[in-house]
């Protein structure tokens, strides 16, 4: 499949947040760069429209850090029925910390409706980060390290991702790996699935069967009192009713939802030793953990 | 003074013909189309224009003999546009009634967002009833692309397909729906939807034998 950088902005992108030097990035907090966003659109499957939300780390005035670039990039898949948008708020804490954001857009926000257009999506911001006077120019390595992440269903297909197009790492939120997934095929590739206690759509007896599909290294986070909306703004009368009630503040369980994603990504695509002793041995602040 | 008169019907046929022609041609120039000519999976009016607005594809064709079509085609909004040439025929059946036909399109259209050319090739069949002021058929079709370039990316949609029409005076205003799976070579397929309204004009031996 060919995917290509169809729409090339110059620009600097919009500032999702500001950047501070005060912001150390640890124990789930934002990191100290800022965070700009900017709209890259590309085609799969010969000329299907794929319309990609990129959030990079940027400086007060919306251009990237090219003085820290390229960085590590985290492609993310969208749960069902659910946009792009509603996730912003952990591109733009992950940007802070360092990474690219890549978040496509699906047919009828069904991620299983174009899996593809999530590799898709990587691949024009790779050939976007080698144009010259791009937004996104040198943001990225062609061979540079990526993960995949996703809530609910999205959790499928960045599980196929990974596994098809060997991804460095995969994240599951709230979500499990479809049976018939080729799990075996990325044997010994770090495993993170991270899930709340509260979560009425899917199900810690599922989430938990789905994690245990998969091969060491690996760790089962459980956020206490986090639902399956928690992970999500603007969460509707219609998503709730099919939910069950967080018991702590959603901020409180997003950042110790958070410190964990931030941990994974550290040690898998920074290589980062004390965040990989932490997935291997560690505890979590209102996190319960299995490995 | 029959002379006259016979002028006067002839001024007012040519004013009539010309006044529907220019119509057609506003339609048919005017209207935002988007690749695959579905269109020609049409009605089978005979000679005829058919103008087809839908999702992610629009159409038009012109049916300058009951089995050829010149088409055009358009991805909205406008990530490719093309032309082409559709062909039909009645395997079985015939004009009313009951009739299983075939038809096949192919064309080249130009990919805008990342220029390049893409053959198309649109293999079709349905099974249709037509009395004297409805319309339906049911098919299965094939609307494959190819990019010329060296990527060669192949989609190979197959999507089934339902199409309604009824008369209405001269023309035949429809609407059809398609839902299939675009199998990609190494890559996941994908869900295919197309959807769409019509209006299809005969002209000529095709408005005489409506």
């Amino acid at each position: 499949m060919i995917s290509v950088t169809a729409c090339s902005p110059s620009g600097p992108g919009a500032v999702t947040v500001a950047p501070s030097p005060a912001r150390d990035g640890r124990d789930g907090a934002d990191g100290p760069f800022g965070a700009s966003r900017v709209t890259v659109l590309t085609q799969a499957r010969v000329y299907e429209r794929v319309t990609i939300e990129v959030t990079f780390p940027s400086d007060a005035t919306g251009n990237l850090r090219r003085d820290r670039a390229p960085f590590p990039t985290v492609v993310f898949a969208a749960g069902g029925l659910v946009t792009s948008a509603r996730y912003r708020w952990i591109a733009d804490h992950i940007a802070t910390r360092g990474f690219v954001v890549v978040a496509p857009d699906y047919t009828l926000d069904l991620a299983i409706a174009s899996p593809d257009n999530t590799n898709a999506a990587l691949l024009a911001v790779r050939r976007a980060a080698q144009t010259a006077g791009h937004t996104l120019e040198g943001a990225i390595r062609s061979d540079g390290k990526v993960a995949a992440m996703g809530h609910s269903l999205g959790s499928v297909i960045a599980t196929w991702q990974w596994a098809d197009y060997n991804y460095d790492g995969v994240v599951l939120i709230a979500g499990l790996p479809a049976d018939g997934s080729r799990l075996e095929r990325r044997a010994g590739s770090r495993v993170l699935s991270i899930t709340g206690s509260q979560d009425g759509s899917a199900l810690l007896p599922d989430v938990t069967r789905g994690f245990l599909s998969f091969s060491r290294p690996r760790m089962l986070a459980v956020v206490e009192g986090m639902n399956h909306y928690d992970w999500t703004d603007g969460a509707t009368a219609a998503n709730l009713a099919r939910d069950m009630p967080s018991t702590r503040p959603q901020s409180a369980t997003r950042r110790d939802g958070m410190r964990v994603i931030d941990t994974y990504l550290d040690a898998v695509l920074r290589g980062d030793a004390a965040a990989t002793a932490a997935l291997d041995n560690g505890a979590f602040e209102g996190v319960t953990v299995t490995r | 003074m029959s002379g006259r008169r016979t002028a006067r019907v002839m001024n007012r046929c040519v004013c009539f013909r010309g006044a529907l022609f220019a119509a057609l041609a506003a339609l048919f120039a005017a209207t935002d189309a988007r690749a695959d000519s579905s269109v020609i999976r049409g009605p089978d009016l005979g000679t005829s224009v058919t103008l087809f607005e839908g999702y992610p594809v629009s159409s038009r064709a012109a049916w300058i003999r009951p089995w050829l079509a010149l088409t055009y085609q358009q991805r909205m909004p406008f990530d490719a546009f093309g032309a082409g040439v559709g062909v039909r025929r009645t395997i079985a059946g015939g004009p009313r009634g009951w009739a299983l036909s075939v038809q096949l399109g192919g064309g080249l259209s130009f990919a805008t967002l990342y220029p390049g050319a893409v053959l198309e090739f649109s293999p079709s069949t349905n099974l249709r009833v037509r009395g004297d002021w409805a319309y339906f058929s049911m098919g299965l079709a094939v609307p494959a692309a190819l990019r010329l370039d060296a990527t060669g990316d192949v989609r190979i949609p197959v999507q089934g397909e339902l199409w309604l029409a009824f008369r209405t005076g001269p023309v035949w205003i429809g609407a059809m729906a398609a839902m299939g799976v675009t199998f990609v070579p190494n890559a996941s397929s994908a869900l295919s939807l197309q959807g769409g309204a019509y209006i299809a004009i005969p002209y000529g031996e095709g408005r005489a034998s409506r």
